[in-house]
């Protein structure tokens, strides 16, 4: 084995690793299972909220339905299946004392994180493709129109939560159990979605006068731009419900793939910088 | 990395972040730029289709909105940028008053030039305009933008208390939508599935502030638009009476006087144009608009056809078509809709309806056509045969007056007179001339138009609606032989041939009885009541809200 394939390899050993440990886990089964019940029945859950229409009508609020509760259930749920995989990657390992095998053998730091961050984003990514499959499966039987800007928003679903566990992870390497991360993760989904605020914080403020208000409003405008903004990632509703080819939305999806990637690997790093000097 | 790796660590980190914090930079001016690129489409179009950009002038001015000057300012600076579309200006392309409408609204209008719209929106070019946008939309000063969450601010009305019916409340400064963590779609489901329990709770008064919240929180829930505008203009108005003329009152929002039941028509009008401001390109919402609501609620057929024309200019089911040919015959224009059936036979041939229906609605056209050409050279011939009448008495009388000069000895004035009576009968001779030519081309269009009528009417299937233009028109020879009992049952009989005859039908045996001095009964009485009644309120009402010089445009609900 070269040192370059080893380089490789390692990591995608753990990644392997991690995503067998993470796939047995019956709470995230429970999660998955519940999510595709949930799709599943989106048709009957249409049918019912939607009773009172007929026709043609009646059928399009169907398919409306069935978007916006798939969607809902796939990121409620997804984002779950995230944060506590993210937040229990690492300090389940510590808590069984298992990272003492891994970090023995020639494995680095960098490379064991970067291998359970992988493992990470395998069951995510899996689980994305289930729940998705299904709601593909369930639009298309009620539309008989193969739903292709579904794959956009899956996509644009997965950076999503690409940021939120990345972020998670990087709270997960500072601590020694599971509690603290999953709290964090989901205040980090909270306030990605909440960064909007720190608009109307910043319209407001200044208006005594008085210097308090103005550094809150230097501090609110520093953190709307430089903290994650998960509602840019809205778009994943909206492109279903747009004609396909739609200039800004040809433009924005990249933009967002590239936004996404670069706070993972500010979340990342993060992680890194934390755990590269962690007493185990 | 080796000797200080924190420093290089934070070093990079920062610099990472530096770069997502352009990046979401970018990401942000993306999405501003597409609200406003979306706002640019939509308010064309709200130009084109009603013709100014501010939904409500009374709550613009009450408000101080922008949405004008935005716009305005928008346009002198997108105007240069944009190429001439290509081909022929359409019909479509020009405004009320024959003006050719703007390069912006022409080419929305044909949706070629999105891209470039779309590039011209988020770039430097339009840099002012787009700030001057966001700034007026921050400050909740724009009506005619549908993005936002914002129920205040996209439903300003002055006539909330007036109309009864209630607005929902400014949903304050913050914004609001943030709260739903990105499920402002199922958000607006539950808001539906409250209104639903409503309509089946009959609180009707109840439903219209939650439906507009609804489509607030989610102003692409297109069926909400459409069901709800339904159970307004159908579903609420199916009990109510219709309202006696002197209970109506005058609301200025709509330019109209209504009843409670009428009222409800205007919201649902309200409700559809909001709808239609927010989703310019679906037919649907047109379609129910003119469709539903103007022709069939409210019997409007010029601005049934002006929506249909809208929703067929955009991708649409083969229906509206045929509905909008269907509105070309009632509101006359019968050569419009020769022409679509025409193209709908070419288009859609092999269907049903281009083999079998579409042959017929054309002949029914041109029969109308006939009828129609038929009664303007009656007209013709009425007005030549007064002008011959009145010419036969004035060279008579001169004739007269020229004799009994000359019995009195002035030769002078004799041969003036005699001159002027050659005059007149020749005028006279002309008219009668002209009269004998009208006559005979009212003969020749009303035969072509019983050869159509008798044609359809016959055979196994007939025509109901030819079969009561053929009763008519024997009911018109009855009443020009004096038989005004007979042609009053054999109009009778043909109401009940066809609805759509049913109004004139009903008209013209009021109009015999009255002719004839036979007494009307009841309904008629009352009939003949309200028409006089309703002339009589219009046209006090018209001298009562004529606009002034100044006044360009028409507020909301007015057509």
């Amino acid at each position: 084995m070269t040192a370059r394939s080893g380089l490789i390899r390692g990591p995608w050993a753990i990644a392997v690793y991690t995503w067998r440990e993470g796939m047995r886990k019956r709470i995230l089964i429970g999660f998955l299972i519940l999510s595709l019940l949930f799709i599943f029945g989106a048709n009957l859950m249409a049918a019912f909220m939607s009773q009172s229409t007929v026709g043609e009508v009646e059928a399009d609020v169907d398919v409306k339905l069935i978007k916006d509760i798939c969607v809902t259930v796939i990121s409620i749920f997804g984002v779950l299946i995230t944060i506590f995989i993210s937040a229990s990657a690492v300090p389940t390992e510590v808590e069984n004392k298992v990272i003492y095998t891994v970090l023995s053998k020639p494995v680095r730091r960098l490379q064991y994180l970067f291998g359970k961050f992988l493992g990470i984003q395998l069951i995510v990514i899996i689980n994305l493709v289930l729940m998705g499959a299904l709601f593909f499966i369930a639009l298309y039987v009620k539309t008989r129109i193969l739903p292709t800007l579904l794959l956009w928003s899956i996509l644009l679903t997965y950076f999503e939560f690409l940021i939120v566990s990345a972020f998670t992870f990087a709270v997960s390497c500072a601590s020694t159990s599971a509690v603290l991360p999953t709290i964090a993760g989901l205040f980090i989904y909270l306030v990605g979605n909440l960064t909007e605020y720190l608009k109307d914080v910043v319209r407001r403020s200044g208006q005594t006068g008085m210097w308090l208000d103005e550094a809150i409003g230097k501090t609110a405008r520093f953190l709307y731009q430089v903290l994650p903004n998960l509602q840019n990632f809205s778009l994943k509703s909206q492109i279903l419900y747009q004609a396909p080819n739609d200039p800004p939305q040809d433009v924005q999806v990249p933009n967002l793939i590239l936004y996404g990637l670069l706070y993972a690997v500010c979340g990342f790093l993060m992680a890194y910088w934390v755990f590269r000097r962690k007493e185990l | 990395m080796k000797y200080r790796p924190n420093l290089c660590l934070g070093l990079l980190l920062a610099f990472l972040l530096g770069v997502a914090t352009y990046q979401g930079y970018r990401v942000r001016h993306l999405r501003e730029s597409e609200v406003f690129y979306r706002w640019i489409l939509g308010a064309a179009n709200q130009v084109w289709v009603f013709g100014s950009v501010t939904p409500d002038r009374e709550a613009a001015e009450r408000y101080a909105l922008k949405d004008e000057d935005v716009y305005q300012h928008m346009a002198e600076a997108i105007e240069p940028l944009l190429p001439e579309p290509d081909g022929e200006p359409a019909k479509e392309d020009y405004d009320e008053n024959g003006t050719l409408h703007s390069r912006l609204i022409r080419l929305v209008r044909r949706g070629t030039a999105d891209k470039l719209i779309w590039r011209l929106a988020s770039g430097r070019a339009l840099a002012e305009p787009r700030k001057e946008f966001l700034t007026a939309l921050s400050n909740k000063k724009l009506a005619s933008v549908g993005t936002q969450f914002a129920a205040g601010s996209m439903y300003f009305s002055s006539e909330s208390d007036d109309a009864g019916l209630g607005q929902p409340g400014k949903s304050g400064d913050v914004s609001l939508g943030s709260l739903f963590f990105g499920f402002r779609k199922m958000a607006a489901n539950f808001t539906w599935l409250q209104v639903d329990r409503y309509w089946h709770q009959g609180l009707l008064y109840r439903m219209v502030p939650l439906m507009r919240t609804c489509v607030a929180l989610d102003p692409h829930f297109i069926q909400a638009y459409l069901i709800g505008a339904w159970h307004l203009a159908y579903n609420a108005t199916a009990h109510l009476p219709d309202t006696p003329e002197h209970l109506k009152k005058y609301y200025p929002k709509f330019n109209a006087r209504l009843g409670e039941k009428e009222l409800f028509y205007y919201i649902a009008i309200d409700f559809l144009r909001d709808g239609i401001r927010k989703n310019f390109r679906n037919y649907k919402l047109y379609f129910d608009l003119g469709y539903g609501i103007y022709e069939n609620k409210l019997r409007d057929h010029a601005n049934a056809v002006k929506y249909l024309e809208h929703a067929v200019s955009h991708r649409h089911e083969r229906y509206v078509r045929r509905m909008l040919y269907s509105c070309y015959t009632k509101n006359g224009q019968y050569e419009e809709a020769i022409k679509g059936w025409q193209d709908y036979i070419s288009a859609f041939a092999g269907t049903a309806v281009a083999d079998d229906l579409a042959p017929r609605f054309i002949e029914i056209n041109r029969g109308l056509i006939h009828e129609r050409d038929g009664a303007a050279a009656d007209k013709r011939a009425d007005e030549a045969h007064q002008v011959a009448e009145s010419s036969r008495k004035a060279a008579e009388e001169a004739r007269q007056a020229a004799a009994e000069a000359r019995a009195a000895g002035n030769a002078e004035e004799a041969t003036r007179l005699d001159a002027e009576a050659e005059e007149a009968e020749a005028r006279a001779s002309e008219a009668y001339g002209e009269a004998q030519a009208a006559e005979e081309a009212r003969q020749e269009q009303y035969a072509q138009a019983r050869v159509i009528w008798e044609k359809l009417s016959a055979g196994e299937h007939p025509d109901f609606f030819a079969l009561a233009r053929l009763l008519r028109m024997r009911a018109v020879e009855l009443v020009a032989e004096g038989n005004y009992l007979e042609a009053v049952a054999l109009l009778d009989h043909a109401r009940y041939q066809s609805n759509d005859f049913w109004k004139e039908g009903s008209d013209m045996i009021i109009d015999i009885k009255q002719k004839a001095g036979i007494p009307l009964n009841v309904t008629e009485l009352k009939a003949l009541v309200r028409r006089e009644q309703e002339e009589k309120l219009s046209a006090a009402q018209t001298q009562q809200t004529q606009p002034p010089e100044t006044t360009a445009v028409a507020p909301a609900g007015a057509e």
